[in-house]
């Protein structure tokens, strides 16, 4: 008996020296240089898919790093003229149908955008994931045909909203493939996965993300960025509460 | 002696009288009915306040709005040691409030969550099914919750919520309990737990939103985080909303009552007119003017004594089936979510509200009933004999 | 010399019409003594209702003098006449003009009430009248279910009730068939020999002349004759 556990351990002890995994917080690095730039600006589709119905919903965006963020609706009619402004902690909306324009806040910031999976909080989010978590390597993994890392990220700190999260992570092209929310005991809340990645210049960036709220009903939230430009030249009215009413 | 010949031409006038008499005791009735309601109803609205919710008032962090769920996140703090030896005397009963989402069904719903003592005695919340269930987390909402929610007894369903740093967590709860109760404050759009499972949810022991408080009258002295709401400070909506009630309500008399009193002028004008006869005679049997006057008004104002007999007769058994049995809003009017209505309102009357309708109809009466009898005083008795009009 | 209750000195009265007026009576002077049984005669529109009226100080006169039991009727206030009317005058119209909401009891107890006569007098006096006029049976009915003579029967009652000085009837039989028009004049005759009530009443039926002490004849407003009927003299 004592000769079989001595092996056992001595098996795991092996394994352990030669999976030789690349430190964490290095990845999270490449991932953040490769996902934010300093401005972006697409056009992208998001389809919402509830139990009754799909709802496709188009719309132009311009950001500028994680603090700002302006969106107009262009389809479908209905929500033509939508636009959304995000300046820091502040989150406006402009509805064309009564041409007013609120600020969302308290209770609303939990509410869904356009009924998708993803909440005006999910909006606010900080994006750099540097930052925020610390991460291991946990395994690798071939998912859906590409390598990658399997990275189970840890918050610095207990204000973060998700407290863990899981990655794999493209080995090659630094672009999170699948990603896990979970909350803080250790339910999942949230997952989102890429389905389509696309090449710009050198930069691998996801184009297809399905996002799905895990407690809820559905097939989750299709986005699909169909036009990106990086590093464009954004005038600063943009970003301004006057260009939500023009 | 003009209160005799008043009463003799009522009773003279036979049907037309009995009809004014009835018109105003309906009035009077009516007024003092609805008086009463409202009466009942904010009674009602108080009692149920007191027993479910607020008790003789309460002890809230300043930073709590009940309007605002972004301020519950920072609308909390450690129980002051003073109020809490209340809490163990059992007079006080400290609530803890969060935001949180549940997911029925998957569906997506937020709501306030409420941690209470499991143990507290002296509000009605059933709060005894919160008693630890060993894994599962017991909750407690009331039938409205229960209905909007499509939640039934036993069910088990996620909640999401965050932590008081900001962490999201997330958790099944098990419905223990669907309560019936009369105060919405309490049911709709909400989740109640025991206060020291949510304490631990929200990873902030011994705290509270607000302290429910038996008796405002031994309310400790507390830091500046603190403040002391009475329970009038509580239904201050409540009264406010009363009062509009209460105004259009009043609004609606008033318009009755000139009615009645367009019916009371139009009688009398008519009798001066058609009694312009009689008018010659009493004057020619040596009535003063002046008497006859007061002979009219009489007339008018005992139309007002009677319908207060008639009124008090009449009225008795709906003041009093509506005083004891009460009177319960049909099913539809009770999800419009109004304090006091869910069970039956018990109507309250007051000497004053009936003191106070009777003089004011039966000076109204008297006024009105005056006014035409003015033309008498321009009438010549030869004119009135020959039946002329002066 | 008879003592004298009613006097007019050159008693006129005008009425306005349209733009100007009408002289209803003309420069009458007349003295009724206590205990007089008098007729005034004439034709429609002589003015007999209107004499009546001012002496029982229901209207005053233009112009002249009118004493009535010693006061000038032009100068007493309202209430004042309404005294003198309540305690000394009583009326019998034509038309009878009985209350019609209120039982004969009521209509002869009425005067009563407004001199605040106690209750037991009240209703003692009233059966007297009533007795008077033979009308004790119908005490509970209405104006409405009594024939024309029982009516003015009811009125006669209801003025001789407070024992006036003075009864004033204006045309009290005009309304009355030939039996109940004798009737009620010799009711009115009675009280007068009885009680000593002086009458003045108006009226231009023959029938009535028989039973008169003085005739009193207006024409157009003005006094034709004033004779003394020897007979009941
Ligand atoms: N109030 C009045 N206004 C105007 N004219 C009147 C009034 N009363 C009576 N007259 C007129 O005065 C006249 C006398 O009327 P009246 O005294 O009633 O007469 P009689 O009683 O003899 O019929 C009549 O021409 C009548 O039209
Ligand atoms: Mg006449």
């Amino acid at each position: 008996m004592r000769k079989i556990y001595l092996t056992i351990i001595g098996v795991i002890i092996l394994t352990a020296l030669f999976a030789e995994y690349p430190d964490g917080n290095v990845i999270l690095g490449r991932i953040d240089a490769n996902m934010n730039a300093r401005t972006t600006k697409s056009t992208t589709t998001m389809i919402v898919q509830t139990r009754r119905a799909t709802r496709t919903m188009e719309s132009i965006n311009w950001s500028q790093g994680s603090e700002k963020s302006f969106s107009e609706y262009t389809a479908p009619a209905r929500e033509r003229g939508t636009k959304m402004l995000k300046d820091g902690d502040n989150l406006w909306i402009f509805d064309p149908s009564t041409d007013r324009t609120i600020q969302i806040s308290g209770n609303m910031l939990k509410q869904s955008v356009m009924g998708s999976d993803l909440s005006y909080e999910d909006f606010m989010e900080e994006t750099s994931l540097r930052d925020n978590y610390s991460a291991v390597v946990k395994g690798e993994l071939v998912h859906e045909g590409r390598d990658t890392w399997i990275m189970e990220l840890t918050a610095k700190k207990s204000t973060t909203s998700y407290q863990k999260i899981v990655l794999y992570v493209d080995k090659e092209r630094y672009v999170p493939l699948y990603e896990e929310r979970y909350a803080k005991g250790g339910k999942l809340l949230k997952t989102t996965r890429v389905q389509e990645v696309m090449q710009s210049g050198n930069r691998w960036y996801p184009q297809k993300i399905l996002y799905k709220d895990e407690l809820k009903d559905g097939k989750g939230t299709l986005f699909i960025i169909n036009k990106i430009e990086f590093d464009v030249k954004i005038p600063a009215h943009i970003f301004s509460k006057a260009s939500l009413k023009k | 002696m003009i209160w005799k010949l008043a009463w003799r031409n009522i009773q003279g006038a036979g049907l037309r009288s009995l009809i004014n008499i009835i018109i105003i005791a309906l009035v009077m009735i009516g007024i003092i009915w609805s008086q009463g309601m409202y009466e009942g109803w904010m009674r009602t609205a108080e009692r149920e306040s007191r027993e479910w919710l607020n008790g003789d008032g309460r002890i809230t962090h300043k930073l709590y709005d009940r309007f605002d769920p972004f301020s519950w996140d920072k609308s909390f703090e450690q129980i002051p040691e003073n109020i809490q030896d209340l809490v163990d005397k059992g007079t006080a009963v400290p609530v803890l409030i969060t935001s949180g989402t549940i997911y029925p069904e998957g569906r997506m719903i937020s709501l306030i969550v409420k941690g209470i003592p499991a143990g507290q005695q002296f509000l009605k919340l059933p709060t005894a099914v919160l008693a630890d269930g060993g894994d599962d987390i017991p909750a407690l909402i009331g039938s409205n919750m229960a209905k909007s929610s499509h939640l039934k007894e036993g069910d088990i369903v996620t909640l999401r919520w965050r932590d008081m740093h900001g962490a999201f967590n997330a958790a099944d709860i098990r419905i223990a309990a669907i309560m019936k109760t009369p105060y919405l404050e309490a049911d709709n759009g909400q989740v109640w737990m025991d206060l020291e499972r949510l304490q631990l949810m929200k990873d902030a022991p011994k705290t509270a939103t607000f302290i429910v408080i038996k008796d405002a009258g031994d309310v400790p002295q507390t830091s500046d985080a603190w403040t002391f709401e009475s329970i009038d400070f509580l239904l201050r909506d409540m009264h406010a909303m009363m009062k509009t009630e209460k105004t259009y309500g009043y609004l609606m008399f008033a318009l009755l009552i000139l009615l009645a009193m367009i019916a009371i002028f139009d009688t009398q004008v008519l009798a001066v007119f058609k009694r312009r006869k009689e008018i010659g005679i009493f004057a020619a049997l040596g009535m003063t003017q002046k008497q006859i006057i007061r002979m009219f008004t009489a007339e008018g104002m005992l139309y007002a004594v009677f319908a207060s007999v008639a009124a008090g007769i009449l009225g008795m058994p709906l003041f009093i089936y509506f005083g004891t049995v009460g009177y319960r809003m049909p099913e539809s009017y009770q999800d419009f979510g109004i304090e006091g209505l869910s069970e039956a309102v018990i109507f309250y009357y007051t000497p004053a509200m009936i003191i106070s309708t009777v003089i004011i109809v039966v000076v109204i009466t008297a006024f009105v009933s005056w006014i035409p009898t003015l033309r008498i005083a321009r009438l010549k008795p030869t004119d009135a004999l020959r039946g002329r009009m002066g | 010399m008879k003592e004298i209750l009613i006097s007019t000195r050159k008693m006129t009265k005008h009425y306005p019409a349209g733009e100007g007026k009408f002289t209803a009576l003309k420069d009458i002077t007349l003295d009724f003594g206590k205990g007089e049984f008098t007729g005034i005669v004439g034709p429609s529109g002589s003015g007999k209702t209107t004499l009546l009226n001012i002496i029982g100080s229901l209207d005053t006169q233009s112009e002249g003098e009118v004493i009535v039991l010693g006061r000038d009727i032009s100068s007493l206030t309202t209430k004042e006449s309404a005294a003198l009317r309540s305690r000394d005058i009583g009326f019998i119209f034509q038309t009878y003009n009985l209350l019609p909401v209120y039982s004969v009891y009521e209509n002869v107890e009425f005067p009563l009430l407004l001199l605040k006569m106690p209750e037991a007098d009240r209703k003692k006096a009233v059966t007297e009248a009533l007795e008077w006029v033979g009308l004790t049976a119908k005490i509970k009915s209405r104006p409405g279910q009594l024939s024309g003579g029982e009516s003015q029967r009811v009125a006669i009652a209801r003025a001789m009730v407070k024992k006036p000085h003075i009864i004033l009837a204006d045309e009290p039989t005009a309304n009355l068939d030939t039996e109940n028009s004798m009737n009620v004049l010799q009711t009115m005759q009675n009280l007068n020999r009885d009680m000593g009530t002086t009458f003045i009443f108006s009226t231009h039926d023959a029938k009535v002349i028989g039973f008169l002490q003085r005739k009193i004849t207006l024409v157009d407003g003005m006094v034709a004759s004033d004779e003394i009927n020897g007979a009941a003299g």
